[in-house]
């Protein structure tokens, strides 16, 4: 996933998790409590696992390409459903997106 | 002329007077298994007052709720009963849940009112379980075990239609009879957790599990979820995890407690308690 900056150039984001929003494991799924605004999410297990992942040190391409090697699955598959969750994600402000440091 | 109820649990009294000896006599036949003995650490004083034209309950000295109907009047005073305990008890989780118990093992019925929780646990106590709650279950935080809650229970009586949920309150309600030698008196491991559906004509039929979605429903069963939120959240996802659950849908209870059984391994076995 990739955002327009301001001279129209893409510029690379890494998806990071909200220090206030706790993820409390269900079955392998995941509950989220966002504590500012109290308020619990579910997240099944592929959206679990994209979750886990956005700890700022990957784009939503190597979240991606992590995913499709850990489930044998071709890359553009999995790159759909992960931006959609990231977009989902945002949408609820568990996580933010931040641009800026090294390219892919 | 007044009368007082005195009712206990873990510590905490509440004190009801009523002007009606019938509102009285109705909550403390609701409440009689709970009575308060020994030295309350808290003390809350309820008060049902009023005349034809409307009737009111007060915590303290503030009122809480008032009707013209002393029918409405007396159900919600058994609501204001529980609220107190609740108060009294944020280091428990109130579950909006029925539980029936057996070899030191609980089975929880979860889910909001009309579900049928009350029918399932009059169904294992008619199978020599013993009867824990009706349709409030508190759960101690730290041991996660179930606690004996046992108000009077009532179970709606069905009709032959199937009914939007706002309306399954005007169903008639019965008392189910229960032997006091059948009432649970000790917390409980919780060895599983049903969530009960009501379909007419369904018979019985297991669901499947979302785990997720299962624990965000029974954190929305929880009574007092706002005072610990993220306990009550990080204490249901880890019940998913650790306690078995089971959606179903059921018109016959009979054929809904065999599933149960069936799917928790107890038909004909001895329970076996996961514990968290």
């Amino acid at each position: 996933m990739t955002t327009g900056s301001a001279a129209g150039a893409p510029a690379i984001v890494r998806p990071v998790r909200r220090d206030r929003v706790l993820g409390c494991p269900a079955a392998g799924e995941l509950v989220l409590y966002d504590g500012r605004k109290r308020q619990a999410i579910s997240l099944n297990l592929s959206a679990a696992a994209i979750w886990d992942m956005c700890d700022g040190s990957r784009t939503v391409s190597q979240i991606a390409a992590e995913l499709a090697e850990l489930t044998s699955q071709p890359r553009h598959a999995i790159e759909a459903e992960v931006c959609a969750v990231i977009e989902q994600l945002q949408g609820l402000r568990v996580i933010e997106l931040q641009s800026g440091g090294p390219f892919e | 002329m007044s009368a007082d109820v005195r009712i206990g649990f873990r510590g905490h009294h509440v004190v009801v007077r009523a002007d009606d000896e019938l509102v009285a006599g109705r909550i403390a036949a609701s409440f009689r298994e709970l009575p308060a003995t020994g030295t309350p650490r808290t003390v809350e004083r309820l008060t049902v007052t009023g005349s034809d034209r409307l009737h009111r309950i007060l915590v303290e000295d503030r009122v809480v709720y008032s009707n013209e109907s002393l029918r409405l009047v007396r159900r919600m005073l058994r609501h204001e009963v529980i609220r107190s305990f609740v108060r009294a008890h944020p280091d428990l989780l109130w579950l909006h849940a029925g539980a029936a118990v057996r070899d030191g093992a609980a089975i929880l019925f979860c889910g909001p009112f009309g579900r049928g929780k009350s029918t399932l646990v009059a169904e294992l106590c008619a199978r020599g379980w013993h009867y824990s709650s009706d349709d409030i279950a508190p759960i101690d935080f730290t041991t996660a075990c179930v606690l004996p809650f046992p108000l009077r229970p009532t179970r709606r009586v069905p009709v032959d239609e199937e009914l939007p949920h706002h309306r399954v309150q005007e169903l008639r309600r019965v008392h189910v009879p229960v032997d006091p030698a059948r009432i649970q008196r000790e917390p409980a491991a919780i060895a599983g957790v049903v969530l009960p559906g009501y379909r007419l004509g369904s018979g019985a039929a297991a669901g499947t599990v979302a785990p997720a979605q299962t624990a965000l429903g029974i954190v929305q069963e929880a009574l007092n979820a706002s005072v610990n939120p993220l306990q009550t959240v990080a204490f249901c996802a880890r019940l998913v995890s650790e306690v078995r659950m089971l959606p179903l849908t059921y018109s016959d209870p009979v054929a809904a407690v065999d599933v149960v059984l069936q799917a928790f391994g107890l038909a004909g076995g001895q329970l076996a308690a996961t514990g968290t």
